[in-house]
């Protein structure tokens, strides 16, 4: 008899990539707590063959942090930050461009007036009806406050993360 | 001698390639110089208030 394993899909947030793929004694102590959940659930993605999905942004979103809050703060050379950057946009992320219409209902459903980051992330995980698995509690609350109707995550929440 | 109208043949179809799934990334082993400052949370976060 033939077992069809179902995949698992899942966006990721790029704050669960890099507190999964800086070295921990980089990061504060608050950090240090989610790292652990991140890497957990990067792991049984992997274990699991699950799909991870990000928006386009997600490559300028990890090229701005590195440089911004790792090499310019000195945290690590600019060879290593360059490293660093390239291991993680090397990584097999399934990039999407956002419906553009879902970015905007899902920025204007969230009240917000600055970028759309967020909703970025939120629309594809709508368009592809899967969970947003993010590190981020703030936009865990704000996606519960406003009664957003898209599956999101907090990475240590989700079986993986634990 | 008369010319032949040729319709264009459609391409072969190929059938939508299915997503790959997620190789695994690991931990860096990149030499920290300033640690305990850097919070991927809060990077992210300002990126997106601004």
């Amino acid at each position: 008899m033939n077992q069809s394993v179902e995949i698992q899909h899942f966006v990721i947030d790029a704050n669960v990539v890099l507190l999964s793929v800086i070295p921990i004694s980089a990061l504060d102590a608050v950090s240090q707590v989610n790292a652990k959940a991140a890497q957990q659930f990067l792991a049984q993605a992997k274990l699991e063959n699950a799909v991870l999905h990000v928006p386009e942004l997600f490559d300028s979103e990890v090229r701005n942090a590195i440089y911004r809050d790792g090499i310019s703060k000195g945290v690590f050379t600019f060879e290593d930050g360059l490293t660093l950057a390239r291991e993680i946009l090397a990584a097999n992320w399934q990039r999407h461009i956002p419906n553009i219409e879902f970015v905007y209902r899902v920025q204007q459903a969230m009240n917000r007036t600055k970028s759309t980051g967020d909703a970025e992330f939120l629309a594809v995980a709508q368009e592809l009806d899967c969970p947003l698995i993010t590190a981020d509690s703030a936009l865990i609350n704000t996606v519960q406050n406003q009664k957003i109707a898209i599956s999101v995550f907090a990475v240590t929440d989700h079986p993986w993360g634990q | 001698m008369s010319k032949v109208n040729t319709v264009p043949q459609p391409k072969e179809q190929k059938p939508p390639k299915s997503p790959e799934s997620f190789r695994g990334l690991p931990r860096s082993t990149i030499k920290v110089l300033k640690p305990g400052i850097f919070n991927p949370v809060e990077a992210i976060r300002s990126l997106r208030d601004e």
